[in-house]
């Protein structure tokens, strides 16, 4: 049930208009420009020009809010970072004539980034300190699309908030800042200095979201000084003593709890532009003891804990990811900002974690049918059956949300990178699909990488013809390999080579993080990095990773496993002939390709002639990036997830041995290439299940169904069981995309009346209307379990 | 001893309980008009002609239909789904064609997957040697039993094959204590009169206790396009598949009668 205030709400953030406010980059500008900002050590001037934003910024209160505060003036009002990357005059009109997930700019927008923003921040964002510091090595393999960067446009973050905001104020966060200045140790020490000023930018930001939250409070009296109506009064009222009570004390009822986290997001969303947003993390078990108190002394009843929900939840889509600059847009091109809700899993304690609360998160999940926040199921096999047939049936409404996960794979892949176990359970995943340690750790994404690029690499002897340039080593002509372990042996020096080039580019970057850009406010939520008085972005968490994601693993082993069998195995087709067809791009080699295509083992079909060559990759990717150290002090992990890269890194290759035409998209995640999985989603399951895990920070499997086959109760039960199966074999991350292709055709052709379709991409949720043409028809064209 | 398939299906969801992988051998005794795998009938491996589509593009390569299993080779890939069945109380469905027409291949296969637990469901037309059915009994949980027509000589027109047979072998597993789900192709100009569903019930009287379920089947023309691709004769040109309307009442019947009823299996 959806109340009329509720409906208003949520119409006014999908009618909002999407458009780039010049607030937030005003508001720095005037900051740094000002004398106040000088001889400030680097964090506190971090702090204080997060305190003068929070000081002067718009407040925001829409016509029947409940859970007040807007990251920009206004819902969908969204701000630029110039101190990270800059918007050139030419990437505003791109971004305002964009048809899809565009930003629209005013005048008055243009006019101040004219005339202020970038004559100031010309050649002193942090963008520019990264790209005049990578090598040329990184810039070429940059240019060539093996690797992206993470870091050069938004800061840090892939973090998610703990349960350290239920427990204290920021008043108690400040006496445990206190505490760490009082034990500094500046006799034996040499960092004491380092940790003094950071610990006193800490304060500062402290402070000033106090003052932030009293800023609404003030707001709200006034509002209900003029409010004529008895019922809202009292509601603002009663949100003006919220707002001066949380954050600066811990939060007591339900709707100061919700209340006090969306502050908390919004400092961390208004300090920088991190990745993913901030993140409640485990809403359902840091709300239920709220509710459960709320409901028993009859202060709170279902339908106002249901409304506040609805009304949080609306927040979220206020605010679309903040846009990228230049030819990156290309990238990743969504108002998805990858804030995942969690439910379910296991608490601390490794018991069944599902509360009445989940079910009821997934109630408003389903109610709301919002792109954001994103949602998803933990699944330990301690949860009941019940809590995942909740989860298909809200599936089933084809809008992509929520994924389901495994719980016990999360916990084994953390306490394997190191993680306590009460750490490890108290984690989960976000962003896409990956896992952390909720509240303890700083886990960084730093780009996606392509493996099966480096195979075109390695048959072109390390020559790369989208940038025309000997970019890799030259481990020889493919001619003159004489086994496929010697095909694959040089394979694995490019990708070790270009595995390093990005490790040191990353580095560097991490340095240029911690010293240019520290966040003070993040920081104090983080675990340790307050007791440690060091910045998140230097290492300051308790535990700290750092992720390269690996992209294409089903199409680089169809690739290889093309190869071994046809030049190598059955010597039906010599690698000449194979090299000549792709750089024809197949034409007048229809045979051959067909043969490529309908005559060779492929992933996805629990074939171990194929699923081999994809063991054999993963494990030696896996070799080159595990437990190599960061320059935070953590270690590198491996992920496979590819967002939309998959798209991009597809665009900048030739044609491929598998068969796949040149510039058309790679396989995804860790799903099998487009339409070559022909056993069905077992087979899938299996070829999927064949590499470890347990030895990533997450995966993602992608199946299609259309929504024919959730008919019947026993139709639940299968799909459960089949998620319950993928489990046991120790996978991370299963997600169904319900729709029927035909859907997606008429979708295509009249998007007009398909505004609210949404579908899962990979890892998150768009909708169909926004995504690129290229992107659309790869989804149509992703094998349709439609027989069942 | 080898056995000739010409399909194996995984995530079968439709064939017994749980999730299955169904075995599809080749031959069959019947020659039913409506017959959806009729690639199935011939118990001989044949190599086909395929097209398939690059773009626009079609191109022909060639497709062996059946393909010689050895029993150790058949487990193999049975066991691949092993995890799924156990996760949902599924298992093995022998199907075909008859699988009971390759009984020699099927009497060494049945004790092997009795012996490693798999729940096995036996899908069969009825219309096999007594003998053979018998043997198979104490290695099957389930048995799929098509009752395809009630009227004998309608049901050598249409199936080739003596409705007798078929009775005498569901009465010989319902009384040796095999449970049974009768499964009934619905097509309401051949089968559909309420004589004949009047007839169903009397037939299954004397078994009823036997029977978990009545399967109705409705008629659909999924399969028409294989009759073109595989150069055969499609005798159903013209025949009407049911609507919902009509095979709900055709189901009513044997609802009303105390059975469950699926539809559709």
């Amino acid at each position: 049930m959806i109340t009329e205030r509720i409906k208003r709400l949520r119409d006014e953030s999908l009618n909002a208009p999407n458009i780039l406010s010049p607030e937030r980059a005003e508001l720095i500008t005037a900051f740094y420009k000002s004398d106040e900002a000088r001889g400030l050590s680097v964090p506190m001037q971090r702090a204080r020009s997060f305190e003068y934003i929070l000081k002067h910024k718009h407040i925001h209160i829409s016509d029947g809010e409940l859970i007040v505060g807007e990251r920009g003036p206004a819902p969908k009002a969204t701000p630029t970072y110039p101190e990270i990357c800059l918007h050139s005059m030419e990437d505003l009109e791109i971004l305002h004539n964009r048809e899809k997930v565009f930003f629209k700019s005013d005048d008055y927008m243009r006019r101040v980034y004219e005339e202020t923003i970038i004559p100031f921040w010309k050649g002193k964002t942090q963008r520019d300190r990264v790209m005049a510091r990578m090598s040329d090595d990184w810039h070429d393999a940059y240019a060539a699309g093996i690797f992206t960067e993470f870091q050069e446009q938004r800061a840090p973050g892939h973090t998610v908030c703990g349960n350290k905001i239920y427990r204290q104020g920021i008043a108690e966060f400040a006496d445990e800042i206190n505490a760490a200045i009082d034990a500094l140790d500046f006799e034996s020490d040499n960092r004491a200095l380092e940790r003094l000023e950071e610990l006193e930018a800490m304060l500062v930001v402290c402070d000033a979201i106090i003052m932030y939250a009293k800023r609404h409070s003030e707001k709200l009296m006034e509002l209900a000084g003029e409010e004529t109506d008895e019922q809202r009064r009292g509601e603002l009222l009663e949100m003006a003593r919220i707002c001066r009570k949380v954050p600066e004390q811990r939060p007591e009822t339900f709707q100061e709890a919700l209340q006090y986290y969306w502050f908390i997001h919004l400092g961390v969303v208004t300090e920088l532009n991190p990745w993913d947003s901030f993140n409640p993390g485990r809403l359902d078990q840091h709300l239920y003891p709220y509710y459960s108190e709320g409901i028993t002394n009859g202060t709170l009843s279902d339908e106002q804990a249901r409304e506040l929900l609805q009304a949080f939840w609306i927040k979220f889509n206020n605010h679309p990811s903040p846009p990228k600059i230049g030819v990156t847009a290309l990238e990743s091109n969504t108002y998805t900002d990858f804030a995942l809700i969690n439910v379910g899993g296991v608490k601390s304690d490794g018991s069944d974690a599902a509360n009445t609360m989940s079910y009821m998160i997934l109630d408003t999940v389903e109610e709301m049918r919002l792109l954001q926040p994103g949602s998803m199921v933990q699944v330990s096999k301690k949860n009941p059956d019940a809590l995942i047939h909740r989860a298909l049936k809200i599936v089933k409404t084809g809008f992509g949300q929520p994924s389901i996960f495994n719980t016990d794979a999360i916990v084994q892949e953390l306490m394997r990178q190191g993680k306590c176990v009460e750490d490890a359970r108290n984690g989960g995943a976000s962003g896409c699909v990956e896992s952390g340690a909720f509240g303890t750790e700083a886990y960084m994404l730093t780009g996606y990488f392509n493996l099966a690029k480096i195979l075109e690499i390695t048959l072109n002897n390390g020559f790369d013809s989208h940038t025309n340039k000997q970019i890799g080593l030259k481990t020889g002509s493919p001619e003159s390999f004489n086994s496929f372990d010697e095909l694959f042996e040089a394979w694995k020096r490019q990708m070790n080579h270009f595995i390093t080039i990005k490790i040191k580019g990353n580095n560097m970057i991490e340095k240029l993080y911690a010293n240019y850009l520290p966040v003070p406010f993040l920081s104090i939520l983080i675990e340790d990095c307050i007791k440690n008085g060091v910045d998140y972005n230097n290492g300051g968490a308790r535990y700290n990773t750092s992720y390269i994601q690996g992209v294409g693993l089903g199409s680089l082993t169809d690739q290889l496993t093309a190869i071994k069998h046809h030049v190598f195995d059955n010597h039906d087709v010599t690698m000449t002939e194979l090299l000549v067809a792709i750089k024809d791009n197949f034409e007048g080699h229809d045979a051959l390709r067909a043969k490529l295509i309908y005559e060779t083992p492929k992933y996805g079909n629990d074939d171990d002639y194929a699923d081999a060559q994809a063991v054999m990759i993963f494990n030696a990717f896996y070799d080159a990036v595990n437990d190599r150290d960061t320059a935070r002090g953590g270690k590198f992990r491996i992920n496979l997830l590819p967002t939309t890269s998959h798209v991009y890194f597809g665009s900048v290759m030739q044609a491929t041995t598998d068969g796949r035409l040149a510039r058309q998209p790679l396989s995804e995640g860790i799903s099998p290439f487009q339409g070559t999985d022909t056993q069905g989603p077992t087979a899938v399951i299996k070829s999927a299940s064949k590499i470890d895990h347990i030895k990533t920070g997450g995966t993602l499997l992608n199946q299609k169904f259309s929504p024919s086959f959730f008919t019947g109760h026993e139709s639940y039960l299968k799909l459960t069981s089949l998620i319950r199966a993928y489990f046991r074999l120790d996978g991370h991350h299963i997600q169904f995309n319900v729709v029927d292709a035909d859907t997606l055709r008429d979708a295509q052709k009249n998007p007009e009346n398909y505004r609210d379709l949404i579908v899962r991409v990979a890892g998150y949720s768009d909708y169909f209307n926004d995504l690129g043409e290229d992107l659309q028809n790869e989804i149509i064209r992703r094998t349709a379990h439609n027989d069942l | 001893m080898e056995g000739i398939i010409f399909d194996i299906k995984r995530f079968a969801l439709h064939d017994g309980p749980g999730i299955r992988t169904t075995v599809f051998f080749k031959g069959c005794p019947m020659r039913c008009w409506w017959c959806h795998n009729p690639e199935g009938i011939d118990p001989e491996s044949t190599l086909i002609n395929k097209e398939v589509a690059m773009g626009e593009k079609r191109i022909t390569v060639k497709q062996e239909l059946g393909k010689a299993y050895t029993v150790e080779a058949l487990v193999q890939e049975l066991e691949k789904d092993r995890v799924f069945m156990d996760e949902s109380n599924g298992g093995i469905t022998l199907s075909g064609g008859e699988p009971l027409l390759q009984h020699e291949f099927i009497m060494e296969l049945l004790p092997i997957l009795k012996q490693r637990g798999f729940h096995v469901t036996i899908d069969t037309c009825g219309y096999v040697n007594s003998v053979v059915m018998a043997a198979s009994m104490p290695f099957a949980d389930l048995y799929l039993f098509d009752i395809k027509h009630m009227n004998e000589s309608e049901h050598l027109k249409y199936t080739g094959a003596m409705l007798s047979t078929v009775l005498k072998n569901l009465r010989l597993v319902a009384d040796s204590g095999g449970r049974i789900r009768v499964r009934i192709p619905y097509i309401p100009s051949i089968n559909g009169t309420d004589e004949i569903a009047v007839k169903y019930l009397s037939t299954l009287q004397p078994i009823a206790t036997a029977v978990d379920a009545v399967d109705i089947l409705p008629y659909h023309k999924i399969a028409a396009n294989k009759y073109v691709r595989f150069n055969m004769e499609n005798k159903m040109d013209g025949i009407a598949e049911p609507d919902e309307e009509q095979t709900n009442a055709f189901a009513e019947v044997f609802r009303n009668a105390g059975y469950k009823v699926t539809i559709g299996g």
